[in-house]
C-alpha cells in the first residue's frame, strides 16, 4: 500500500482510466437546439461588414465563373455576326451606343490580329479581300468620327490620305471586291 | 483542449454570455464535453442515455448561470460540479436519495458482470452511487476529502470512511471475478 491507501497496481489501474470520452455528435446538435429554444444562444450568422474567409473564396469563385461565362459569351458573339448581335443587345441610347462602338472596335481589332496570325495558312485571295475590308472599315470609321467630331485632326488626316490614294489610282483599276459579313 | 486554442474559456464564455454566440458555445462545448461526459458517464455507472441527458442539462444550466460564475476555479471544475449536482438529482429521483452507501446483493449490472470479464471500469460502475461518487472524485479526479465534502454535502470524515468502504467493495468485486 502507498500512503494513499492503494496498492501500486491499483494506483496504476486507476490512473490508466480514460479521462475523456467523446459523446455522439447528435448530442451537440441536441444541446444547441435546446439552448436556442431557451433563447440562450443565437444562430451563427455573418455580421454586416465582416468578410469571412469562406466569403472571400466564394467571391473569387463567383468572379471566375462570371469571367469565364463572359469569355464564352464573347467568343460566341464573335463567331456570329458581332455587330448585329450586339446591336440587338444595345438599342438607341447614347451610352449603349458608345459601348457598342467600343465592343465592336475591339472585335474588329481582334479579328485583324487573328488574320495576321493566320496568314501562313490563308490563301492570298482571302487575305486580299480581308485587307480591303479592313481598309474600307477604317475609312468608314474615320468618316463617322469626322461626322461626330468635324475638327478631329487625326480622323480628317486619315480621310485625306484615303482620298489622295483613291485619286492617284487610275479609273481603270479593278473594282474593289468587298465581302461583308 | 479542443478548438480555437488561442481563445481562452473566459473569452468564449463572455461571447456566449453577451452575444449568445453559437460559435463560442460550440467551441466551449467541444473543448470541455469529452471530460464532462466521461466523468458523468462513470458516475452514472456507464449508462450512456442518462449521461447524455445530464451533459445536455449541464450545459443548459451552465449557460443560464454563466453570469454568476466568478472564475475563481477553472471552467472545467465548475462545469463538472454542475454535472455532479445533476447526477445527484437523478439519483434522488430514481432512488429517493442522493447517495446510496449500501452494496446491493445483486448489483444492477450483475448479469453482464458475471458473464463477462469485470474490469475496473465495470467494478466502479456497479458500486452504490455514494461509494462510486467518492471513489471517482478521490481516486480518479484527484479531489481532496475537503473538496469531496463540499461537493457532495457530506462531512470530511464521511468522505474518508466511505472511500475506504468503496475501495473494499471494489476489491471484492474484482477478486470475485478473478476467482470465477
Amino acid at each position: 500500500m502507498n500512503r494513499n491507501g492503494l496498492t501500486p497496481a491499483e494506483q496504476e489501474a486507476l490512473e490508466s482510466l480514460s479521462r475523456e470520452r467523446t459523446p455522439s455528435r447528435l448530442l451537440e446538435e441536441r444541446t444547441v437546439r435546446a439552448l436556442k429554444q431557451r433563447g440562450l444562444i443565437r444562430s451563427s450568422s455573418p455580421r454586416p461588414g465582416v468578410v469571412r474567409p469562406w466569403m472571400a473564396i466564394a467571391a473569387v469563385a463567383a468572379s471566375l465563373a462570371l469571367f469565364a461565362s463572359g469569355l464564352t459569351l464573347g467568343q460566341w458573339l464573335g463567331a456570329r455576326q458581332t455587330v448585329d448581335a450586339l446591336a440587338a443587345f444595345y438599342p438607341d441610347r447614347t451610352e449603349r451606343a458608345a459601348a457598342l462602338v467600343q465592343t465592336t472596335g475591339s472585335a474588329h481589332t481582334a479579328a485583324l490580329s487573328g488574320l495576321i496570325e493566320a496568314t501562313a495558312q490563308a490563301d492570298q485571295q482571302a487575305l486580299e479581300q480581308a485587307r480591303e475590308v479592313a481598309l474600307a472599315a477604317l475609312w468608314s470609321a474615320a468618316s463617322e468620327v469626322v461626322r461626330l467630331a468635324p475638327d478631329d485632326p487625326l480622323a480628317v488626316r486619315i480621310l485625306q490620305e484615303f482620298e489622295r490614294a483613291r485619286t492617284g489610282q487610275d479609273a481603270g483599276e479593278e473594282a474593289r471586291n468587298f465581302v461583308w459579313f | 483542449m479542443r478548438g480555437s486554442p488561442g481563445v481562452s474559456d473566459r473569452e468564449l464564455a463572455e461571447a456566449l454570455l453577451l452575444h449568445g454566440d453559437e460559435k463560442a458555445f460550440r467551441n466551449l462545448y467541444r473543448r470541455h464535453t469529452p471530460r464532462l461526459f466521461q466523468f458523468v458517464l462513470r458516475l452514472l455507472g456507464g449508462v450512456e442515455i442518462d449521461a447524455e441527458d445530464v451533459v445536455q442539462d449541464t450545459w443548459i444550466r451552465a449557460t443560464q448561470r454563466l453570469g454568476e460564475f466568478r472564475w475563481e476555479s477553472s471552467f472545467s471544475t465548475w462545469l463538472t460540479g454542475i454535472g455532479l449536482n445533476l447526477c445527484r438529482d437523478l439519483w434522488r429521483k430514481r432512488n429517493g436519495r442522493e447517495l446510496d452507501w449500501e452494496m446491493a446483493r445483486e448489483p444492477a449490472a450483475s448479469s453482464s458482470l458475471y458473464e463477462e470479464r469485470v474490469d475496473l471500469e465495470r467494478a466502479i460502475g456497479v458500486l452504490p452511487s455514494g461509494y462510486r461518487a467518492v471513489l471517482i472524485l478521490h481516486d480518479v479526479e484527484g479531489c481532496t476529502h475537503e473538496q469531496i465534502g463540499q461537493r457532495l454535502g457530506i462531512a470530511v470524515g464521511t468522505s474518508k470512511s466511505q472511500l475506504s468502504c468503496a475501495r473494499k467493495a471494489m476489491r471484492e468485486l474484482l477478486t470475485s471475478e478473478e476467482s470465477l
